[in-house]
């Protein structure tokens, strides 16, 4: 089951890149925790952006295989990941 | 006079025992629905409000006795559930006295009972069959004056709900089908431009007019029965359609948390909205804990206003198969922690619901929403990225205007946002204000034949739309001058989120350009246009002149302008992207520096394409290289996070 | 010496066929055809009027030799926009507002869709502009909203835009500024500079095709006719050349969507567009007066669509702001709405387990199920041909076979998820997408505050008369009408008609005020505008004394955002006329929206006035017959089992041949006449005549 743009459930209930085929972890957890994580300064991004890190700061979460950009976060500096998604695995929902 | 219980009971008496065949309802829901539309369609032509006439604010909707929504026309979502506190407070407190007869017209606008803030104001009438009320139609209008403190209606500097204007509370201001001067002057008297609201006032009397008339000509030809029982079964249907797609998804839980950088004018203060989305079954859950107190200026939604955002984005990006009405509300259960600026403490200001915090709120749910949609390809067509995420830039003024008559009003550019990239598409460049569907703004001209401005410029504000693999919409940029030397000007501005990021990417894609106003006073600007020098044509070029030029914070309270000063809003109203810009197709990215949606630096920084710029083509080995350069530097910088002990 | 001049000839090229009808002086129409020939269009057009030519037993030359006025609608310029091989243009306009065109008020992502369209927020996009951003140039100049001139042009930049234009290799360049319609001194410098420097380039400026308010709707109109202009004037003048050829001597006229011809030369390109429908309406508005019919609902069944527009009071009414193509234009067009209830609507069950009929369309292909083409889903064709209404030997007048079973087998099969039965299922087709028709038919009348009992219906295309008494009895419409000349309807209007062009002027003033200076200058604007537009006409080669004028002008209360319009009397005015007029203002305003709509309080504003040239058409009417006897039983060519929802039930019933019904024939219901190109349904306790037009008319009172 696709979860992401770039991210699946594979059979054996891991989450997988869709792109290169990594495993990343377990579908009960928070993939954020298994994938390399950098600061990247807004003021890199072209465009008018916010000036001050305690205010916000971006988050890069990458595939650790590919190091394909998975999920930018903007936060105060200091934010630990959100876990934004969360998929139930028992259920009964025709998706599965 | 009956009692509200009596009322209702004959009312259920009346659609009772009245079968619907499939083919009937096909048809008389379709019916209503062309009904419901006509009759909106009346306020817009009539409105003289250019945010309602040509920005589409204007909500109608078809009610059951109980006040509860059976249909609401397509257009303004924002209203659907929370007008329904308003129907229910006229039967709790006005059944028996002074009673309730038909060809009244009752006027509310208060946002601790239904509304949302007190520019949003309603009229609702009763439906009569044989003497005996069966249903309610209700009109409102964004009426961008309502005699606060400051003009146009959302005032910045507002610390209390008593700032924001006259609340009016159930008043008739239509009895028996006269107009009833005393309580209209209540509202009149209490309004800088009374001339201006009259005008919507006719426009919704006039909608419920027409709304009422067809009605009833249904009623008459197919029973009143049989249509009631088909507003019922309206209900019924939407909730049926409802709980079956959320059938479809996966289960789980998905969360988000956006942040505004101010309170209110004067107030810059980090705050945050936390969302986690539910989704077990036909059930969807939005629990906001973890969302900020509330703040001391207006940035609040009392509990009617954060349920008409959640409305917003569970209508237009969710349920937007199923008739809008009460039955997508009934899947849904939500957490509003009290005290929270997503729930307001009573006689909190709550000036800027809509715009901000409001448009967080349906910023991230629909964010949520298009998470949701990945776990079943047959909706993959509909994800959206996250967009209007307290995008809602809006100039608001006060004063004389070059035909001489005094107003208070609020420029509606920030409709043409940039709308969120989908998984197979780019995002719509000056699209959609999400609470709105017909989404309108005005044409420069109407805007400067009714307000004392002109517009150096209003164009697609370049690198303001989320960069990602399908590039977010981009949103509009645009300037307003002070320009017919007219006796008294005041100007301020709500807006949000200059020193955070609002609007957030999905899957890879970073978040859009924040907000950046500018004003520029004591240039020479003036005097250079009857000279013919060309004036400045971008915000680049505003901060290049000399005189006073400056950026200020995302929200500045109405404050007495002069002639010639330009006051530019820049940055923002960019829908998200999605996915890593690195997978943007070079050609792609060329043609967004061709049409000015990104520039040159952005193809080179962010997408690592790099574009001869005299020839105007991609130079394919130097983008290579520049992409492989931007891998070797994200696994150079990145490690897995640890908490910090 | 050239023989008499008898011949009109309307030729509408279409898609796949060009028709062409030849109407002589007594009214006598003659029909030709000829398959459309892509690239030279100019072919198929002489093919068909040499097809009707043949049916007259002339030659193309003797015909032409014969014809005093050539008519003619084309596709040339919607197919342009759809194909998108318009001319290379351009766009000058002011400076800081480059970007008009794909901003689009926003409201560009949703212009000509449906409610159900709209709904989807996900899915609706933008059309994308037919100039590219990098054709585009804005130069410094402002002018404000008084007309005054806030920032003088700078004509060097003009200059340069101009050069750099000609330097891409454009064909046409628009010009379209800010307030230019109110002073039109920028664009018209502009427009000079392009002459001298640029003296082969097609140029237009929205002063001139569109001086109204609105920029945005002005500016698509100025972009759009440079677009599509170089390459329609190529193809007019192929084809006056090619009807010079042989041996015509008149000027061709072309049809225009506000619903007149013009001269080619004059005519404007983007005017041509959804022209073909315009050419239905006209026609229908010129055989209403013939029948002394003044209010007339137009209706006409397609593939894929159900179009409807509306005569009223013996004028077609003007859409407000409307789309070609989904983008907004600002030329007075005839008002004709579409939903997606044509014979291809297809039926389909929801989510949530409802039976639905459209707006989805199978079109003609795959097309419905019984065309045999791949169609798989169920039409509104195939249940028509189910119950009974459509001979499935005699369709289009036996042109395309019917494959009953199969629209049975698709009808039963989806109906069993309903727990319906074959008959039940197709029933429900029928009905539901008849009730749709009605609801659009209620909504176009009494939106414009009309009452729709007053009104005929007069039913088109290969659908309309099959579910005409349906979709009309409802709203206790007069009668229906179907027209021998129905499939060449679009044809004939053009034939017939009138030669007409609008021109516009914005005079601003308050009301209540000085009445005798408003008087005064209104008397002046309307004028001047009288005197453009004799000149105009003259210029074109018209008799001044064959122009007729007409006026209207646009008001609105004061602070409104939208205009309404009324007709005024074409006269000199004095005060008691402007009290009047506001009457007359406040009396349609409150019939359009109800009593209490109108804020008279807040005083009126006079925004806009235009001025018709028309001249009429030189076609004949309708030639007649005497009305014979009643008795039709000698058109009776057979009987069939017909489901009647009166009978609840099948139940034998009359076939008539249209071809062999004589004036004056009355075919009691229920009865189904067969014509080649459509089929009329006569319900139980209808009937049906033919008149002495050879028009069949059932009356539902």
């Amino acid at each position: 089951m696709r979860i992401h743009y770039y991210l699946d459930i594979d059979k054996n209930k891991k989450i997988r890149c869709r792109k290169c085929n990594q495993e990343i972890c377990d579908a009960t957890e928070n993939y954020k925790l298994h994938v390399p994580r950098a600061e990247k300064d807004p003021s890199d991004i072209p465009g008018r952006r916010p000036t001050r890190p305690e205010m916000c700061t971006y988050y890069e979460y990458f595939c650790p295989g590919c190091y394909t950009l998975l999920d930018v976060e903007a936060q105060p500096k200091g934010s630990p990941p959100i876990w934004d998604i969360q998929i139930k695995m028992d259920c009964n929902t025709s998706a599965l | 006079m009956a009692n509200k219980e009596q009322i209702l009971e004959q009312a259920r008496r009346m659609r009772k025992d009245v079968e619907v065949s499939d083919v009937e309802y096909e048809i008389l829901s379709y019916r209503l629905y062309s009904v419901v539309n006509e009759a909106r369609q009346a306020i817009l032509r009539i409105s003289g409000s250019p945010v309602v006439a040509e920005g589409g604010e204007a909500l109608y909707a078809l009610y059951n006795a109980e006040g509860l929504g059976t249909l609401l026309a397509c257009g303004l979502l924002l209203h659907m559930i929370g007008t329904q506190g308003f129907v229910g407070e006229i039967l709790d407190i006005q059944s028996e006295h002074p009673g309730i007869n038909d060809g009244d017209i009752f006027m509310y606008n208060d946002p601790g009972v239904g509304g949302i803030h007190a520019c949003d104001q309603w009229l609702g009438t009763p439906v009569f069959r044989e003497g005996k009320l069966v249903a309610w139609l209700g009109a409102l209008t964004h009426t961008a004056e309502t005699g606060a403190i400051e003009p146009g209606g959302m005032p910045p500097s507002s610390r209390s709900l008593l700032h924001e204007g006259y609340r009016v509370q159930g008043i008739k201001i239509q009895e028996k089908g006269h107009l009833n001067r005393a309580s209209l002057n209540c509202v009149l008297r209490s309004s800088r431009d009374p001339g201006y609201y009259m005008l919507d006032m006719h426009a919704k009397i006039a909608s419920l007019n027409v709304g009422k008339e067809r009605l009833l000509k249904l009623m008459d030809q197919y029973g009143t029965g049989k249509i009631l029982s088909v507003m019922e079964r309206n209900i019924e249907y939407s909730e049926k359609l409802a709980r079956a797609k959320l059938r479809d998804l996966a289960d789980g839980t998905w969360r988000c948390t956006i942040y505004g950088d101010s309170g209110g004018s004067g107030l810059e203060r980090l705050w945050k909205i936390s969302i986690a989305m539910i989704k077990e079954g036909d059930k969807l859950k939005l629990d906001f804990t973890g969302s900020s107190e509330e703040n001391e200026g207006p940035v609040n939604c009392m509990a009617a206003g954060t349920i008409g955002n959640i409305f917003v984005a569970i209508g237009s990006q969710l349920f937007w198969e199923a008739p809008w009405n009460y039955g997508v509300w009934k899947p849904l259960e939500v957490t509003l922690p009290e005290g929270s600026l997503v729930n307001a403490k009573w006689m909190s200001p709550c000036g800027m619901c809509p715009p901000t915090p409001g448009t967080v709120i349906s910023s991230a749910i629909g964010g949520l929403i298009a998470r949701m949609y990945f776990t079943n390809e047959k909706y993959w067509g509909d994800i959206n990225s996250h967009w209007m995420g307290c995008n809602l830039v809006a100039p608001l003024y006060g004063g004389y205007t070059q035909h001489g008559h005094l107003t208070g009003s609020v420029f509606g550019d920030a409709w043409a946002s940039g709308i969120g990239a989908g998984i197979d598409r780019d995002g719509v460049d000056t699209g959609a204000a999400m609470m709105t569907v017909e989404s309108c703004i005005t044409d420069v001209e109407m805007s400067e034949l009714t307000n004392p401005f002109i517009y150096p410029w209003r164009r697609e504000g370049i690198d303001t739309g989320g960069p990602g693999r399908f590039r977010g919409g981009t949103g509009i940029s645009y300037a307003i001058m002070a320009h017919h030397s007219t006796p008294y000007l005041e100007l301020g501005w709500i807006g949000q989120g200059k020193e955070v990021s609002t609007t957030l990417g999905l899957c890879g894609a970073y978040p859009c350009s924040s907000f950046f106003p500018v004003i520029a006073r004591d240039t020479k600007i003036k005097e250079n246009m009857t000279k013919g020098l060309p004036k400045p044509d971008n915000v680049d070029e505003l901060l290049s002149l000399s005189g006073d030029v400056k950026s200020y914070p995302s929200m500045v309270a109405t404050h007495p302008i002069k002639d010639g000063d330009i006051f530019a809003f820049d940055g923002a109203h960019g829908g998200g992207g999605m996915g890593d810009p690195l997978d943007r197709e070079p050609e792609k990215v060329l043609n967004d520096v061709k049409n000015r949606w990104h520039s040159l630096e952005m193809a080179e920084k962010v997408y690592g394409v790099i574009i001869e710029p005299n020839i105007m083509k991609v130079d394919a080995e130097a983008t290579r290289a520049r992409r492989d350069e931007i891998i070797a530097d994200r696994k150079m910088r990145s490690n897995i996070w640890k908490e910090k002990k | 010496m050239a023989d008499k001049e008898i011949y009109v000839i309307g030729v509408d090229t279409g898609g796949t066929f060009t028709d062409c009808v030849v109407l002589d002086e007594t009214g006598n129409v003659t029909i030709g055809k000829a398959e459309t020939t892509p690239g030279i269009l100019e072919e198929g057009v002489l093919g068909a009027i040499a097809d009707a030519a043949s049916h007259l037993g002339l030659t193309l030359e003797r015909l032409l030799d014969k014809t005093r006025a050539v008519n003619q609608g084309t596709t040339v310029g919607t197919n342009i926009l759809i194909n998108r091989d318009g001319a290379r243009a351009g766009l000058i306009t002011t400076e800081g507002f480059e970007d008009t065109i794909y901003v689009q008020r926003a409201v560009g992502r949703i212009d000509g869709l449906s409610p159900d369209e709209i709904r989807h927020q996900a899915t609706c996009r933008k059309p994308e502009p037919v100039i590219p951003k990098e054709l585009i140039y804005g130069v410094t100049e402002r002018i404000d909203c008084f007309g005054k001139v806030a920032i003088p042009l700078n004509r060097r930049q003009v200059e340069e835009a101009v050069d750099e234009l000609k330097a891409h290799g454009v064909e046409a360049i628009g010009v379209c500024l800010l307030w230019g319609f109110l002073n039109p001194s920028h664009e018209q410098e502009i427009e000079k500079i392009i002459h001298e420097r640029a003296p082969e380039v097609f140029c237009n400026i929205s002063s001139r095709i569109a001086p109204t308010i609105r920029e945005y709707g002005r500016t698509n109109t100025v972009v759009i006719d440079a677009y599509v202009g170089p390459p329609m004037i190529k193809w007019y003048r192929n084809l006056k050349n090619a009807l010079k050829g042989r041996g015509y001597r008149h000027e061709l006229l072309t049809m225009q969507v506000w619903g007149g011809v013009m001269p080619a030369e004059s005519m404007m390109p983007i005017g041509t567009i959804n022209s073909g429908p315009a050419g239905g309406v006209v026609g229908s508005r010129l055989m209403g007066s013939y029948l002394g019919l003044d209010n007339v609902v137009t209706t006409d069944v397609g593939g894929t669509s159900f179009d409807v527009s509306l005569v009223a009071e013996g004028k077609p009414i003007a859409a407000r702001e409307p789309p070609i193509m989904r983008y907004r234009i600002s030329i007075p067009t005839i008002e004709v709405i579409s939903i997606g209830a044509g014979g291809g609507t297809v039926a389909w069950i929801d989510a949530a387990g409802l039976f639905k009929v459209g707006p989805v369309s199978a079109g003609s292909l795959p097309g419905p199920v019984s065309y045999g083409r791949g169609g798989k889903d169920p039409t509104v064709t195939d249940a028509d041909l189910v119950l009974g209404y459509f001979n499935p030997d005699y369709f289009l007048g036996g042109k395309l076979k019917l494959d009953k079973e199969a629209a049975e087998d698709a009808i039963r099969k989806l109906g069993e998820e309903m727990g319906w039965g074959l008959i039940e299922t197709a029933r429900a087709i029928f009905t539901i997408q008849n009730e749709h028709m009605t609801d659009l038919l209620r909504l176009m009348v009494t939106r414009r505050g009309y009452d729709p009992r007053d009104f005929v219906v007069f039913a088109f295309g290969g659908g309309g008369p099959a579910h005409a008494a349906f979709y009309s009895a409802p709203l206790s419409i007069k009668s229906i009408y179907m027209f021998p000349e129905s499939a060449v309807f679009s044809a004939y209007g053009i034939a017939t008609s009138d030669i007409q062009r609008i021109f516009n002027f914005s005079m601003y003033a308050r009301l209540p005020g000085d009445n005798e200076d408003i008087a005064k200058r209104l008397t002046s604007a309307y004028q001047d505008l009288d005197k453009k537009a004799l000149a105009e006409m003259e210029l074109i080669g018209f008799r001044r004394e064959d122009v007729m004028l007409s006026r209207s002008i646009s008001m609105k209360f004061a602070r409104q955002v939208n205009m309404e319009s009324i007709d005024v009397p074409v006269n000199d005015y004095v005060a008691a006329d402007i009290d009047d007029i506001q009457r007359r203002f406040i009396e349609y305003y409150t019939r359009l929206y109800g009593e209490g709509a109108a804020f008279v309080e807040a005083g009126m504003e006079i925004m806009a006035q235009s001025v018709t040239a028309t001249i009429l058409s030189p076609a004949a009417p309708p030639a007649s017959r005497p009305l014979g006897s009643a008795d039709g039983s000698k058109a009776l060519k057979g009987k069939r089992n017909v489901y009647w929802e009166k009978f609840g039930d099948f139940h034998s019933t009359g076939i008539y041949d249209f071809q062999a019904m004589m004036p004056g024939n009355t075919i009691k219901g229920p009865s189904i006449i067969e014509a080649a190109t459509t089929t009329l349904v006569i319900p139980p306790d209808l009937s049906a005549m033919m008149n002495e037009y050879g028009q069949v008319v059932v009356e539902l009172e």
